[in-house]
């Protein structure tokens, strides 16, 4: 599945790919023990999967292990090139862009080899080079800037049985052309994720133990990398300013939640779980800062600008905006949003920080609320009808998809009255913000990957029952709230976006490996299936 | 034996010849079995060929009085086939092995004309099977895995390619073995004459299980291109069963069993990079194609293809864009395993317009479903008309170009034909003894003839009014083959008679007195086989 | 040959000669003669080893003589007609039962040279027709399509020389006559066709349908001959 995420820069495809985020900013939660919120269970979020195909401007690329290559696959022309990798080519990214220019470069790591391949494409072929990596390492994250990337094992993900590799080290990769390296570097314990400046000229290797800053323009060889932890004000570094614990206790076991990463690279962030405390890490000054908001925090975003934060503390059922860095030392500089009633569990902002909406994927609720963060709109509430899962917003802001839950039995049974049918149903709803205006739409199937194109005008949702045998995609005008069914010829795996040619991919569960392309704009398919067996013709 | 008495005077040396030779071995041929295989029709003239006597028997109908030629094939014969568009008989032989006094000799294939010239190509291999292209210019050799080698030791990926227009040559037939991933070949489907990197060719596909091997027959010292259907980790056992060619396109499609997709070969060109290299190869693209589909049509502009394919048991029909690789899904109310496509009119439509009918054979349906093929995407079910025939359906025999199916159900009270009208949507139960198996459509398809086992009556059905009728013969039927006929159509059937019986009849005019035997004819010139040796 | 043929013919040279010792070379006055013949063809056509294992099948007949008149003092010469039978008959292609049966008819000329009373070398001539009958029949369980029939007339003519020898008169005027002779049978080729057997039920067999016949070929029944004749003279 594609990753919930506002670092929409950094998502593969060139678009945005957004599955069941669960309104996190960041896609790992870093060890927490269950909440226990006015008796509500912890809001839940799910993860991002690597093994499946990805887009780059014009071209898709698909890892097929067994084979050690790639499948190079044109959107235009639907001309397939299988490309030798190393062994294993397993998890794969595709680079979005350099510099500000779209590019098609994928990086793949070999599994069974250690070494990731770095696959550039173009009319007339594709090059590899293939550079070192941690051993085990099953996920990649690659800079905002196209010129870097890390590598790393995140053991929250199952690596497909590889033996597992060094927890405390990752690989940072230097993409550009001609100057293809990696490093080899020890970070904290049990990486988990890895966010990026703005400028992409640091990374940040969120860990257990807390944050490790990758300065990619010093790093010239293997190094221990300078970390700041969340818990036991131990700094690795010297420059120690102390900490200011603001009266919240937390547990000796306490594990960092949401962990986000101002955009400038100052500030990391984090909230508790069950605790109310937000600690904040100066990374430049290395300076650990515990704010107590009052109430357990159970949602913790940070703009995409990075200017400010919003925390949902649902025991209150409030939304506090705290301005970054101000905010952070000054209560009286926080703006509380006060939503009586609501249930305020998660929070999804625009990418453009713009909007957010607020909801709970905990309580049965049908309801979400929206907030106009940049003017004075007061919140609008949402009726939805059936619960809420996952939310995404489109790239511009104007729409947004929201995932519903459904409760226990078939949809179908004989008896049921209108409502209980709707709660049983699978669906999703589509938000035209300006208008406030949600249709609801169900579904024959869980909903599964979906994907937003750049843009914003459509989106496309997968949906999936083997044993019903649905092998669906809908194809979503975003400007009308329509929705045009796909049939497909095999279950669908996944989704995404090729910006350069507009259309959108489908990969498909079939032997011979399938992807179906479909022109975002006129709905049109196409399809090519067996580009595994392309490859094996024999003259 | 030979014996050498010099000192004999004249006399007894004479006597003693006369004693040698009365006592001379008798002839081996007249011990040898008389059994053919079955008879084919080569324009005017039946095909009898006697394996043990490596020869053929040619009976020419063309004239009042048959006339009757034996023509000497390869050793061991083991196929006798019609060739196609021509008025030839095929004979693939496998050869001689070599024992005492018998010299060994090499596989050939013979084709030999109702006036009882052949000519011969040699293969060297035994092969036991052979197919043959739409126009019949060129046939393969090929070893065909169900039936014996007759050998200790074979290639079974060898074949053998032969111009059938050309006489024995040095580069006819051209002999090869065909790449292979430890299959061996089931069957070979040539494609009609289509327009591949800019020159028309015809090319032979060569079906194995979970792959195809595509040969070009223009081109035979280029290389065969092999394409897998089914990647090495597979189990399924994908064997192709189908393949339709858009020649318009350079495309081929295939349907194999155990397989839900159907396999698009889209020929591209490509330049070769040798003097043995290919200057086309195929692009794979796979299309899904329901549960199991089990036949499947091509039709619409060629820039517009699309394929109609049926499933059994999954009751639709699905009509596939090999554009958009789109597929819309028809469902039915009878389930079917067949397609068949025919221009003709329609109850509400007398124009003739692309049509289908869309039935299932083996017993698992006793309705047909006419499938209006124009908007068919749009309107799905609304261009499908169910027509009931109360009577599970076991055979069909189509005959699209006369606008009619015949149909061959269980036996009962009303009898086991029918006869479907596909321009009326009707369909007519014909009272009959006689399973449709062995029913026989005429050269020009005006009639049909059907003939009970054992029985001795010949049945037939006019076609243009569905008249029927029957002639007695004097013997039980045991087949019916048409041949062409110079002055009208004409049926011959066979009798069992291990010496050749038939009975030719009068197509035009079905009486006794217009009908005649044939009888022995399997010994003409029997007694002079001795002296021609 | 065993111990008792050459014990008769030992005896009836010996009866010849103590018979007629006064008289050896005194013409036999026995004009009429009236015989059996057994003996054997060799024929060369393979076309007969569809008939079965052998081409040279026994050949039985009857034949009939008279002396026309004395030629010299020690040459005779006598007209004969005979008729003589063969029959093939074996296992065809798998399949069939063949048989041929071939008849000769013949009138000939014989001209004998009395070397004694009792010993008289010949040579004859002879020419008549030999009518030939075949029938290939499917074995039974094969083919219930009945049997292929034909027949065929052809000239035939032999030659050949012998030795007669007649013994001396009893009961009256009766001699007996013992003859080897050997030679050459000489018959045109026959072109044998065949047809399916005509039905016993006239009726059935009016209905049947046209069929043509088959032609399997020619035959020539030429070949040497030998055989002995044993009769009576008187």
């Amino acid at each position: 599945m594609g990753c919930g995420s506002d670092s929409a820069d950094s998502a593969p495809g060139g678009g945005q790919v957004f599955t069941v985020d669960a309104g996190s900013n960041a896609r790992f939660d870093v060890g927490a023990t269950p909440a226990v919120d006015a008796g509500l269970p912890p809001e839940i979020e799910e993860q991002r999967v690597f093994e499946t195909p990805q887009a780059g401007s014009r071209f898709v690329y698909v890892a097929n292990p067994r084979r050690d290559n790639v499948a190079v696959i044109d959107s235009r022309t639907l001309a397939i090139t299988s490309v030798e990798a190393g062994d294993g080519p397993t998890y794969l990214v595709t680079v979005p862009e350099r510099g500000g220019t779209p590019v098609d470069e994928a990086l793949v790591i070999n599994v069974n080899a250690s070494t990731a391949t770095l696959l550039r494409s173009t009319t007339a072929g594709t090059t590899t080079t293939q550079m070192p990596v941690v051993a085990g390492a099953n996920a990649i994250a690659v800079a905002p800037n196209g010129h870097y990337a890390v590598v790393y094992l995140d053991t929250s993900r199952p690596n497909q049985g590889v033996p597992a590799g060094s927890f405390q080290e990752v690989a940072v990769l230097r993409l550009d052309p001609g100057m293809e390296r990696g490093l080899l570097l020890s970070v904290g314990f049990r990486p988990i994720n890895v966010q990026f400046s703005a400028d992409g000229e640091t990374g940040f290797v969120i860990t257990e133990d807390g944050v490790s800053i990758l300065r990619f323009a010093s790093l010239t060889g293997p190094a221990l990398v300078p970390t700041v932890s969340f818990y036991d004000d131990s700094i690795v570094a010297p420059s120690d300013a102390g900490v200011a614990d603001a009266g919240a206790v937390l547990p000796r076991d306490a594990r960092a939640q949401d962990v986000s990463v101002t955009r400038d690279g100052r500030f990391a962030i984090a909230r508790f779980a069950d605790s109310p405390a937000m600690r904040v890490v100066d990374l430049m000054r290395r300076t650990v800062q515990t704010i107590n908001l009052g109430t357990a925090i159970t949602d913790l975003d940070v703009a995409p600008d990075g200017t400010f934060a919003l925390a949902a503390l649902r025991g209150e059922s409030r939304v506090l905006r705290i301005p970054i860095p101000g905010g952070l030392t000054d209560p009286a500089l926080r703006r509380s949003i006060d939503l009586p009633g609501e249930v305020v569990g998660s929070i999804t902002m625009s990418p453009d920080g713009a909007r957010a909406l607020v909801y709970s994927t905990a309580a049965m609720t049908e309801r979400a609320t929206l907030l106009d963060l940049a003017g004075t709109t007061p919140p609008a509430v949402l009726r939805l009808r059936k619960t809420v899962r996952a939310v995404a917003f489109a790239p511009g802001g104007e729409s947004a998809l929201i995932v519903h839950g459904r409760s226990e039995g078939s949809s179908t049974e004989p008896g049921i009255d209108l409502e209980t049918q709707i709660d049983r149903a699978y669906g999703y709803s589509l938000l035209n913000v300006a208008e406030r205006f949600t249709r609801l739409q169900l579904t024959p199937a869980e909903v599964g990957p979906f994907a937003l194109v750049p843009g914003g005008t459509h989106a496309f949702v997968l949906l999936r029952d083997d044993s019903r045998r649905v092998s669906l995609a809908q194809r979503i005008t975003l400007a009308s709230l329509t929705i045009q069914d796909l049939a497909l010829g095999s279950p669908p795996v996944s989704v995404g976006a090729v910006p350069a040619t507009e259309r959108a991919f489908i990969g498909q569960d079939h032997p011979e490996g399938r992807i179906t392309f479909v022109d975002w704009n006129t709905g049109a398919q196409q399809s090519i299936t067996g580009f595994e067996l392309n490859s094996r013709i024999v003259e | 034996m030979n014996v050498t008495i010099p000192s004999l005077n004249r006399y007894q040396g004479v006597a003693l010849t006369l004693a040698l030779a009365a006592c001379a071995d008798r002839d081996p041929r007249y011990a040898l079995s008389m059994e053919t295989l079955p008879p084919v029709a080569a324009g005017s003239a039946l095909v009898y060929v006697q394996p043990a006597l490596s020869r053929a028997t040619v009976v020419d109908l063309t004239q009042d009085t048959p006339a009757v030629r034996q023509v000497a094939v390869g050793g061991d014969p083991v196929l006798v086939n019609a060739r196609v568009a021509h008025d030839e008989a095929l004979v693939l032989s496998r050869g001689q092995r070599g024992a005492a006094g018998v010299a060994p000799a090499p596989a050939s294939l013979t084709g030999i004309t109702a006036a009882g010239a052949a000519r011969r190509w040699t293969l060297g291999s035994p092969f036991n099977a052979l197919a043959q292209n739409g126009d019949g210019r060129y046939g393969m050799a090929y070893f065909n895995r169900s039936a014996s080698a007759g050998r200790l030791l074979f290639n079974p990926n060898e074949v053998a390619v032969v111009d059938l227009d050309r006489a024995q040559g040095p580069s006819n037939p051209v002999i090869r073995t065909v790449r292979s991933f430890g299959g061996v070949p089931n069957g070979v489907v040539f494609s009609p004459t289509m327009t591949v990197a800019g020159e028309p060719r015809t090319l032979a596909v060569v079906l194995s299980d979970a792959y195809v091997t595509l040969l070009d027959l223009n081109h035979p010292e280029r290389s065969e291109v092999t394409v897998r259907l089914t990647l090495p980790e597979d189990p399924r056992a994908v064997a192709p069963a189908q393949v339709v060619f858009d020649t318009d396109n350079a495309t081929m499609y295939l349907r194999a069993d155990q397989s839900n997709d159907l396999y698009v070969l889209r020929l591209v060109t490509v330049t070769p990079e040798s003097p043995t290299a290919n200057d086309f190869r195929p692009a794979l693209n796979q299309l899904a194609a329901g549960v199991r589909p089990a036949d499947l049509a091509l039709f619409g502009e060629p820039n517009a293809r699309k394929l109609l394919v049926v499933s059994p048991g999954s009751r639709d029909a699905r009509v596939i864009d090999t554009v958009a690789n789109t597929t819309t899904v028809v469902p039915l109310d009878a389930v079917a395993n067949r397609v068949l496509l025919f221009n003709g009119p329609s109850p509400r439509s007398p124009a003739p317009a692309l049509r289908a009918l869309l039935y299932a054979t083996a017993g698992v349906a006793s309705a047909v479903s006419f499938v209006e093929l124009t908007d068919i995407e749009s309107r799905r079910s609304q261009n499908v008309e169910t027509l009931q025939l109360g009577r599970v359906i076991n055979q069909a025999l189509p005959l699209p170009e006369r606008g009619v199916v015949m149909f061959g159900h269980p036996t009962s009270a009303t009898g086991s034909l029918s006869l479907l009208d596909l321009g009326r949507r009707t369909a007519a139960p014909i009272f009959s003894e006689v399973a449709l198996e062995s029913a026989r459509f005429d050269d020009d398809q005006q009639a049909l003839w059907v003939a009970p086992p054992s029985g001795e009556r010949l049945g037939y059905i006019e076609l243009n009014n569905f008249r029927p009728g029957e002639l007695r013969l004097d013997a039980p039927i045991v087949d019916v083959i048409p041949v062409a006929g110079v002055a009208g159509r004409r049926v011959v059937a066979l009798h069992e008679a291990s010496d050749g019986w038939i009975t030719v009849v009068d197509g035009t005019d079905v009486t006794r007195e217009r009908s005649r035997s044939l009888r022995g004819f399997l010994l003409t010139g029997l007694l002079d086989e001795g002296e021609a040796r | 040959m065993n111990a008792r043929v050459v014990g008769l013919l030992g005896a009836l040279v010996g009866t010849a000669w103590a018979g007629s010792a006064s008289a050896q070379h005194a013409p036999v006055d026995a004009p009429w003669r009236l015989g059996f013949e057994v003996g054997g063809r060799w024929h060369r056509d393979r076309g007969l080893d569809a008939f079965g294992d052998t081409r040279s099948p026994p050949v039985v007949g009857l034949m009939g003589a008279r002396d026309l008149g004395r030629i010299g003092d020690r040459a005779t010469l006598a007209l004969d007609v005979s008729w003589n039978a063969e029959m093939f008959q074996g296992r065809l292609r798998d399949s069939l039962q063949s048989r041929l049966t071939a008849h000769l008819l013949s009138a000939g000329v014989t001209l004998r040279v009395r070397t004694f009373w009792w010993l008289e070398p010949y040579a004859r001539v002879a020419a008549g027709a030999l009518y030939s009958d075949i029938t290939l029949e499917p074995e039974a369980g094969t083919a219930q399509s009945g049997a292929l029939t034909g027949d065929e007339w052809t000239f035939a003519g032999t030659g050949g020389v012998g030795v007669m020898v007649t013994t001396a008169p009893f009961l009256g005027r009766l001699r007996l006559a013992v003859a080897i002779e050997g030679g050459y049978q000489l018959a045109l080729s026959q072109e044998m066709r065949v047809r399916p057997q005509a039905l016993s039920n006239d009726e059935a067999q009016a209905d049947r349908l046209p069929v043509a016949d088959t032609s399997l070929g020619t035959l020539s029944q030429s070949g040497g001959y030998l055989r002995g004749l044993i009769g009576l003279r008187f």
